[in-house]
């Protein structure tokens, strides 16, 4: 109080004995001042708005737990399935669960420390949508590693990482942005039209063309249908072009059929394959048949875990082929627990999309929703023979680094859009 | 700054709006997925409800895996005597893993495809230009066979090629690299020639294909070791190897020096005047063992296909891959068991010792022989038709001057019924089984289809098909008592390391004739060698008896001939019966056809054989004068086959 006073006087002192106070210096002075305030107001929540609630970091521990059961059963998954080979643990596990330690730190950052809102800025959402794109366009250079006839690896000094997830994460980023920033827009229908060009045809075709991945152009094609078909205020369209797909797929099949039965050489063993998997068990539909063996021969409760005999003939059985595994070793009761796990995961991210206090966080939850479960289904409609056979990875479960450090940064967006969930005191 | 507000809140509004939108369409599409995985979960359920027990039974039969299998050796095929005639000697084979070779390579600094090929060539004399080549063809290959059944020496000093050890002892691997060996058994005659249609040849792909090596292939294949792979109840995957089991070693009743003899004579004899064929079989009357069985033209086993020891290289020229398989065939067939033919007048003992068993002769009766018998219309001339018959001649002269007329004589006094049982009984017509394949049965009258000019041609053995161990068999078994032994070419069974796992006694199969006619014909047979038409057979000091045969082949105008001598030493104690045939010998056509060649080589045979044999001089006798003795003159047989 005592110097607080010293000084004020000391300032009187001086502007009296200076010059002849102006009243617009001193408005200007206060507007400088409450500028400074604002700024660094401003800068204090855009930081970290939860910061703020004198409660902590909320979190949700339904979809957190449910996430660390899926996680722990991939890992125990990927060491059963693995256990033939010979550098099981110090190859396969070990690099799984380093992913998995350093992916859980990396989403707890997200969640935390950074606001989602960053990942739908204009500049950033396009600059991750466009560096994704560079990244598939690297395939075609010398950085591209060519596996099994399809090149869908980039070697960068030792590191290996598959673009796919980048153009993932990409599209989820730029289209929640654009979508947001478009609002009332969305109503037309060929906005919708553009943004599914945009954001789905043009990445899924690169993916095609460049790196012979059907099953991810497919993927990214979906994920583009589905956050947009989210935003999208109406139904009809969508309800047009499901009818109109399932209208092309039934004509398609059909004339496939007839040409089957009519002896016309209809080629493509991949459709063959998926009908009568039993005579191309040595060629084509090995992976098909064996994982079909493996499902039927579980049983009820499986033979017990680690105790597959599939798994010895099916070469990588930790990769596409994990559920079969699963369905061997623990059986029709342990398929269908993880399959309610998947459900009560993609529950709760819906629940948090739901809630997201705008429209950026539900379109990035929405994003991940489609993610997650488009893979999901793919997943298990292939191994169970119920679509043709095409390479998609089970999220969280199947062995693939990349793909599950990506998987959990999506995961740290969902929660970071969680824990900024108003109550619904303060509503 | 009221209306500021208003705008503000009514765009807040609108948002809300629109995130309720959204938000009900993320619970739309929550049930969809949630749909979708039930359905899934259904399609899961139902696979394994209703496929479950086929999936598990695929699986089960999925689970074991042969990953390895360990040739097994196969048997030696062995004479009596323990000479081996065939067995195997381990091999290998260079494989080069292609798709790895390059594969590496592209990994190595060090240019491994080229350090291996020169390698290869290097040690194995292959042409550079054309390894390269192969391997540009082959470049997904894991299995490139590039030199075959090399020996165990030149695969050790490949290996070293590709290891060598470093400073601190360990091993390590040179830039040559993804060859390895495959283990592979090749079958060696060592005795080339020797016995071929007996023994019989061995190929990869189908086995034995001929003689012992086709009959006792199951013997001799062996049962091949393998490891399985399968996963055990602690779920680690074992590895389990069944030993392997090597083939059995087949011991014949060939004796190597009878057959080495008997097989250097076939050669003399056919190198100074060729015949079609010409064989011989040698057999212990006592029990049914062949001794030797030879035959000519032969060839090498080490190389059963090659023609040019036969054929010289203009006739081979000419011929067409269906001539070369047909002649292939030809040189194949074991004469001794697969040919039939008519045996001529070897067969007398047979018509003599029926007669003489059934009691329609007695020894010591006549029959003025005329030199020619008409039966049913047709004139059958006797060998001595020229010389104006035999006159009257006792059972025994009969046979020593090799008479026609008395054995249609006694044919028709036996009738054709009795006759014809007579001739199965001493087993012509029917498969004598000995352990040889393709057997033939010969061609014989039924009891019912036989008529009188049947009986009359076939008591001198015409018209009548036979093969040479039927005729040695029952001639055995009629100077032996009448025993008849089951002939057989395989002694015993040994294992791998000789334990006899079987073993073929002797089998005493029927008696044909009574002991006294067994003894009247071996005083016959002995008789016709000293004294008849088999004077030259005779070897100083030895009692050997025999008879021999000059048949007329079919295609009667053809005036083809097979001459043939069956004989036995010792004449009354015999202890080996020889048989040999020369089937159409150098200048028979014509009338000049006699049995001169044959009683030559039979003699040639026995003067080496029977000091081998062991067996006892025992005629003090001096040398047979066989200056003065007559051959036995061909004879036309008229063709009465067309009834």
């Amino acid at each position: 109080m005592e110097t607080n006073q010293r000084r004020q006087r000391s300032t009187i002192k001086q502007n009296t004995q200076n010059k002849k106070i102006s009243k617009r210096s001193v408005n200007r002075r206060a507007k400088k001042n409450k500028n400074n305030y604002m700024k660094a107001h401003r800068k204090k929540f855009s930081f970290r708005k939860s910061l703020s609630r004198s409660t902590g970091f909320y979190l949700d521990y339904s979809l957190m737990l449910i996430m660390i059961i899926l996680i722990g059963i991939g890992l125990v998954m990927v060491y059963s399935s693995s256990s033939t080979t010979t550098d099981s643990l110090k190859g396969v596990l070990k690099s799984q669960v380093i992913f998995a330690v350093f992916g859980l730190l990396m989403m707890m950052i997200v969640a935390r420390v950074l606001d989602y809102h960053i990942l739908t800025n204009k500049y950033v959402a396009r600059g991750l949508y466009i560096f994704s794109l560079i990244l598939v366009l690297l395939l075609l250079t010398p950085l591209g590693k060519n596996y099994n006839g399809a090149t869908r690896w980039i070697v960068i000094g030792g590191f290996n990482f598959m673009p796919v997830e980048f153009v993932k994460v990409g599209i989820i980023a730029a289209l929640a942005c654009r979508i947001s920033s478009l609002g009332e827009k969305m109503k037309y229908f060929r906005v919708v039209v553009w943004l599914i060009a945009w954001y789905g045809v043009v990445p899924a075709a690169m993916l095609y063309f460049i790196s012979n991945n059907l099953s991810s152009a497919i993927i990214i094609l979906g994920m583009a249908f589905l956050i947009t078909f989210v935003a999208y205020p109406g139904y009809k369209p969508y309800i047009a072009m499901f009818a109109g797909a399932t209208a092309f797929i039934s004509v398609a099949f059909s004339a496939i059929l007839s040409a089957i039965q009519k002896g016309d050489g209809f080629r493509s063993t991949r459709i063959l394959a998926w009908l009568h998997p039993e005579d191309y068990a040595d060629g084509e539909a090995y992976q098909t048949i064996h994982g079909l063996y493996a499902i039927g021969s579980g049983g009820l409760f499986g033979k017990g875990l680690g105790k597959s005999v599939v798994k010895l003939k099916l070469p990588e059985a930790y990769n596409d082929m994990i559920f079969t595994i699963i369905c061997e070793e623990l059986g029709l009761f342990g398929a269908l627990c993880v399959l309610i796990a998947f459900g009560v995961l993609l529950w709760r991210i819906a629940h948090v999309a739901r809630n997201a206090p705008d429209m950026q966080g539900a379109l990035l939850c929405a994003g991940v929703f489609s993610h997650i479960a488009l893979q999901v289904l793919v997943n298990i409609a292939v191994v169970t023979d119920t679509i043709p056979n095409t390479g998609v990875t089970l999220p969280f479960i199947s062995k693939g680094g990349t793909a599950l450090l990506i998987l959990l940064l999506e995961m740290g967006v969902v929660f970071n859009v969680s824990s900024q969930i108003k109550d619904e005191l303060n509503e | 700054m009221a209306d500021y507000e208003k705008i503000k809140e009514r765009k807040l509004k609108k948002k809300r709006m629109l995130l309720k939108k959204t938000g009900k369409k993320i619970q739309v599409m929550l049930v969809i997925v949630a749909l979708l995985l039930a359905g899934l979960g259904g399609r899961i359920f139902y696979i394994v409800y209703n496929r479950g027990d086929e999936y598990t039974q695929s699986v089960l039969n999925e689970q074991t895996q042969t990953n390895d299998t360990v040739l097994a050796k196969r048997g030696q095929i062995k004479t009596s005597d323990g000479t081996i005639l065939a067995y195997s000697e381990k091999m290998y084979n260079v494989i080069l893993d292609v798709a790895q070779l390059l594969s590496d390579d592209e990994e190595s600094e060090d240019n491994l495809t080229d350090d291996t090929i020169t390698a290869l060539c290097n040690s194995f004399g292959l042409d550079r230009a054309e390894l390269v080549a192969k391997i540009y063809d082959n470049q997904t290959s894991r299995y490139l066979k590039l030199v075959k059944e090399i020996s165990e020496e030149d695969m050790e000093s490949f290996k070293a090629l590709m290891s060598t050890t470093d400073s601190k002892g360990n091993k390590v691997d040179t830039t040559v690299v993804d060859v390895w060996f495959e283990e592979t058994y090749v079958r060696k005659y060592p005795n080339n020639n020797l016995a071929a249609d007996v023994v019989g040849f061995y190929s990869q792909n189908n086995g034995g294909e001929l003689g012992l090596e086709l009959q006792y292939n199951d013997y001799l294949t062996g049962v091949n070791g393998l490891s399985y792979s399968y996963v055990n109840d602690g779920l680690e995957i074992t590895n389990t190897t069944k030993e392997v089991t090597d083939g059995y070693n087949v011991v014949t009743t060939i004796d190597y020096n009878i057959q080495k003899i008997i097989e250097d004579h076939i050669i003399a004899y056919n190198q100074e005047s060729p015949s079609k064929n010409t064989a011989v079989v040698a057999m212990d009357p006592d029990t049914g063992e062949i001794l030797a069985m030879a035959s000519y033209p032969t060839f090498d086993l080490n190389n059963p296909r090659d023609l040019s020891g036969v054929y010289t290289e203009e006739e081979l020229a000419a011929m067409s891959d269906e001539d070369k398989t047909n002649a292939l065939y030809e040189l194949w067939t074991n004469f001794c068991v697969s040919e039939s033919y008519e045996p001529g007048s070897v067969f007398k003992p047979v018509t003599e010792a029926s007669a003489l068993d059934e009691g329609v002769v007695k020894d010591g009766d006549t029959y003025n022989c005329t030199g020619a018998e008409v039966v049913s219309n047709w004139t059958i001339k006797c060998h001595a038709y020229s010389l104006g018959g035999h006159g009257v001649i006792t059972l025994e002269q009969a046979l020593m001057e090799s008479c026609n007329p008395y054995m249609i004589n006694l044919a028709i006094k036996l009738g054709t019924t009795k006759f014809a049982q007579y001739v199965t009984m001493f087993g012509f017509g029917s498969l004598t089984g000995i352990d040889l394949p393709g057997e033939t049965s010969g061609i014989t009258y039924s009891a019912d289809s036989m008529t009188v000019i049947d009986a009359a041609t076939n008591s001198f053995g015409q018209n009548i098909n036979v093969n040479m161990i039927q005729m040695i068999s029952a001639y055995c078994s009629i100077i032996n008592d009448g025993n008849y032994y089951q002939p057989h070419i395989v002694k015993q069974i040994e294992d791998s390391s000789g334990n006899i796992v079987k073993s073929f006694d002797p089998v005493l199969v029927k008696q044909t004739c009574t002991v006294d006619t067994s003894k009247l014909l071996r005083q016959y047979l002995l008789a016709t060698v000293e004294e008849g038409t088999a004077k030259k057979v005779a070897v100083t000091g030895y009692s050997v008896a025999g008879k021999t045969g000059t048949a007329q082949k079919v295609n009667r105008d053809e005036r083809k001939w097979l001459i043939s001598f069956i004989g036995h030493v010792p004449a009354d104690d015999p202890e080996i019966a020889i048989y040999v045939i020369i089937d159409e010998p150098d200048g028979t056509t014509g009338s000049s056809g006699s049995s001169a060649d044959v009683l030559q080589l039979s003699h040639d045979i026995l003067e080496d054989l029977l000091p081998y044999l062991g067996i006892y001089e025992d005629l003090t006798a001096t040398d047979v004068d066989t200056s003065n003795s007559e051959d036995e003159l061909t004879v036309d047989v008229p063709d009465t086959s067309q009834n």
